[in-house]
């Protein structure tokens, strides 16, 4: 990973010696510093002040990769300090014409941007770092960022193109290359949503072997176990899917904090098991905590909505039509501001409800 | 009984209307299209109040709590509800940073809290010597009074109470998360040494709704309709178990806006705890919510009770407390005590170690026309005073108690370590085990970890603290 000594030295006199100390304390698992308002994010903020004030591009950019892992991690993506840091980036990358660090950060930027559930504007970073990478002549780098706009493209409903481009990065991308496990992962999600469980719970098995042998994968395991899960409920062996999400939450959970979303969509998928299990109140209980665990990061509101959509079908379930009303009101107060298609939205819940593959995506 | 709602009553009309118009067009055969459309109509908004009556039938029944603790029995022993300390680290409940350090400590503190009878009254009063009990009764309850004001001056021990109710409604699986804030109009921003004044203090609706909206994950206003922005923090939390804590508000105006704004939170699932030193407009309609006032402590009986505790719980940090044990049996002096204390719980604890380093003379030097919170300001006068007479451990003291102060506000752990980080170098001058050991014994600063260390200081004092500052003491 590349790091702060690997770039041209800081000129603004901070005490980078404290921060890189607060840097190493921050990515320790059950740290205290993810929290929004504790005084780390406050030292963060002011250091981006200070070297703004002194117009030190360089140093904010060494900033940024000393403090790399808030923005990859996915805990403290949505907090305004760390969305400043990032766009502070990208701005000085630019004005340094240094296009290395000006693809990474929007390849980064895209992540997140898609974490929380802006999947155009996702789009548009990825696309942007795709094309820098090339002009680079990074071509795997490239392909990377081209992946990822499949992610979003899914989402925002056009399974054709995203298929379209995961057929383009398989067809790159070598049978043994561990890297190969994360398009394994979409190309399944993408079965799923045609219905085809029994393919879906292939690509995912063999996205898994793949991802085990990556050095630090733990969370990508554990979002693929997760899906493994979701799959192995839908086929009707509950028992199986239990164990694929407990031993995805214990990987998310030796982090202790440091992945709060990844650890809600995997208590979203078990709540989701639970709710065709008829087990209503365990299923409100995940979904609580999972709420709990993303409400103070804010901004993944791509989860959100579908936390809100589960709870919804649990309170139709429960003929507490009230409740679903207001839970309704929820979902589209969510997907308004991500401005999501409600027909899609639709459209979506009575193809998958008729194809058994689980609630809209 | 429940009421109809008018969106129910509305529909129902509605329909009336349209069955009406279907007939009519039918027997006036004024044509097959209008027919139709009529019926249609009509079907339609039958349905919706079908819905509708459901619901009703919902609530009538009590299915529309779907997350909340077991209906709590009036007979259920609370005795020792909420004595067990929080163990934040294990995140078992979730707490808005918001609320400062002295809060989070508070929860996590073992046996913060004493009861005494009398302590809390309760208008109107069910059951007036069980106070603490019919509050946690009514906030356990899916259809109990969700709104409590607890109000006093300061140093009654308000976040001290609202802590142990928050502990105990834990206990109970009644809340999972925590939500609000401490309100401030302004704060001292350290890293630049002056005071800003927060523009929209969080006593105006929108502001508190924002926070909250940011709290709880939703996404930013994007409309200044404040019904509807309400209504959509109400769906989203909804299923949520929690309590929204406004801390330390100066004065609640329960006709005022912000009131109004959280009875319209509330729910089978959502508490709210309002702390203040005062309540204006007492007579306003208390459904759904409680006002309680703390009462100074003014029986010698229980007066000695609560020294005997205040003695015992820290004991280890100020073993010279122990010196008071003996005399606490001594209903003239314990008399005397409360005299010139008021009975306020605070000034009690920080005249008691007074009295336990020097004597109980000490209740003759205090001045006779000062009470409540300027009673409470000279002491911290006092003691600031008595810090310079303590050379470099003295000074080194109020650097911690400022130090101590930022952080409660930025919401970071002080621990052992942090200290002597912080304050173990060339440029400080005195012991950093002396200065500790003239907190302690001022009472000035609270130890909840004696082997990592846990340091808080109360509000009371953190704002002395800052307010020492806007006037220019840095020394």
């Amino acid at each position: 990973m590349e790091t702060v000594t690997d770039n041209p030295p800081a000129t603004t006199a901070l005490d980078w010696p404290e921060l890189e100390a607060l840097a190493h304390e921050m990515q320790q698992p059950g740290t205290g510093a993810l929290n929004q308002n504790s005084s780390s994010m406050a030292e963060i903020d002011t250091a981006i002040t200070t070297i703004l004030e002194a117009g030190d591009y360089h140093s904010l950019i060494n900033l940024r990769l000393l403090f790399n892992f808030l923005l990859a991690r996915d805990t403290a993506t949505g907090f305004s300090v760390v969305q400043r840091l990032e766009l502070e980036s990208i701005k000085s990358a630019e004005k340094l014409v240094d296009l290395q660090h000006l693809a990474d950060f929007l390849g980064a930027r895209g992540h997140n941007l898609h974490r929380f559930g802006y999947h155009e504007q996702a789009i548009d970073a990825f696309s942007c770092a795709q094309h820098i990478y090339l002009d680079l002549g990074q071509e795997f780098s490239a392909l990377k960022s081209y992946y990822m706009t499949s992610l979003c493209l899914r989402a925002l409903g056009n399974a054709r193109a995203a298929t379209t481009v995961l057929n383009d990065v398989l067809a790159s991308v070598s049978l043994s290359d561990p890297w190969r496990g994360n398009p394994l992962q979409v190309k399944a999600w993408l079965l799923q949503d045609q219905g085809d469980l029994e393919e879906a719970e292939q690509c995912l098995r063999e996205a898994l072997a793949l991802q085990r042998q990556v050095a630090d994968g733990q969370i990508l395991v554990a979002g693929t176990l997760a899906d493994l899960g979701e799959i192995l409920g839908l086929q009707g062996r509950g028992d199986e899917a239990f164990v694929c999400f407990d031993e995805s939450l214990d990987l998310i959970r030796e982090q202790e904090g440091q992945y709060a979303r990844q650890e809600a969509r995997t208590l979203l998928k078990r709540a989701q098991l639970l709710i065709r299990l008829k087990r209503y109140d365990e299923a409100l209980g995940l979904l609580e905590d999972a709420s709990i665990a993303i409400g103070s990061a804010g901004h993944y509101y791509d989860l959100f909505w579908r936390l809100e959509y589960a709870r919804l079908e649990i309170h139709l379930r429960k003929h507490q039509f009230r409740r679903a009303i207001q839970k309704t009101r929820s979902v589209l107060t969510y997907r308004r501001h991500l401005s999501l298609s409600n027909t899609l939205l639709l459209k979506s819940a009575i193809r998958r409800s008729i194809l058994r593959v689980g609630p809209p995506r | 009984m429940p009421r109809l709602s008018p969106t129910l009553i509305l529909i129902i009309i509605l329909a009336a209307i349209a069955a009406v118009a279907a007939i009519a067009t039918t027997i006036l055969e004024t044509g097959l299209v209008l027919t139709v459309t009529s019926t249609i109509l009509a079907v339609i908004l039958a349905l919706a109040a079908v819905a509708e009556i459901v619901g009703l039938i919902d609530r009538v029944l009590g299915h529309s709590s779907t997350v909340s603790a077991p209906r709590a029995s009036l007979t259920n022993n609370l005795q020792n509800c909420g004595d067990n300390p929080l163990d934040l680290g294990n995140q078992t409940l979730s707490v808005s940073a918001a609320l400062g350090m002295y809060f989070v400590s508070l929860l996590e503190r073992p046996n913060s809290y004493v009861r005494f009878q009398g302590q809390l009254s309760l208008h109107p009063s069910a059951d007036p010597l069980n106070t603490f009990d019919e509050i946690i009764n009514q906030l356990l309850v899916p259809d109990g009074k969700h709104l409590l004001i607890l109000a006093s001056q300061g140093g009654m021990g308000k976040s001290t109470i609202a802590a142990q109710i928050i502990r105990c409604l834990h206990e109970r699986k009644a809340i999972k998360a925590i939500y609000g804030d401490s309100a401030k109009a302004e704060y001292y921003d350290f890293s630049k040494s002056q005071f800003v004044n927060i523009d929209q203090p969080f006593t105006d609706p929108p502001t508190f709704l924002n926070l909250l909206r940011q709290q709880t994950g939703l996404p930013p206003v994007s409309t200044q309709n404040l019904k509807l922005n309400i209504r959509e923090l109400r769906d989203h939390i909804l299923d949520t178990r929690a309590i929204i804590l406004v801390d330390n508000l100066d004065t609640v105006d329960l006709r005022a806006e912000l009131v109004s704004f959280l009875r319209q939170l509330i729910s089978p699932e959502l508490r709210v705890i309002v702390t203040t030193r005062e309540v204006q407009a007492l007579d306003v309609d208390n459904r759904n919510l409680m006002i309680a006032h703390l009462n100074p402590l003014t029986e010698v009986r229980i007066a000695s009770d609560f020294l005997s505790w205040h003695v015992e719980k820290h004991l280890v940090q100020s073993p010279h407390l122990s010196r008071l044990l003996p005399d606490l049996h001594n209903d003239k002096l314990v008399n005397k005590l409360i005299e010139r204390t008021g009975g306020i719980p605070l000034i009690m604890q920080i005249v008691a170690n007074e009295i336990a380093v020097f004597s109980w003379d000490r209740l003759d030097e205090l001045p006779e026309n000062l009470f409540g919170h300027e009673l409470l300001a000279y002491l911290y006068d006092s003691a600031w005073h008595d810090l310079d007479r303590q050379g470099n451990s003295g000074q080194l003291a109020k650097q911690i108690l400022r130090f101590v102060a930022r952080y409660s506000y930025e919401g970071t752990r002080i621990t052992s370590a942090t200290l002597i980080d912080q304050f173990t170098d060339s440029s400080y001058e005195g012991d950093l085990q002396d200065a500790l050991r003239h907190l302690y014994e001022r009472f000035l600063i609270i130890n909840n970890d004696m082997k990592k260390g846990d340091f808080s200081i109360t509000p009371s004092l953190a704002g002395y603290v800052v307010s020492k500052l806007k006037h220019g003491d840095s020394n």
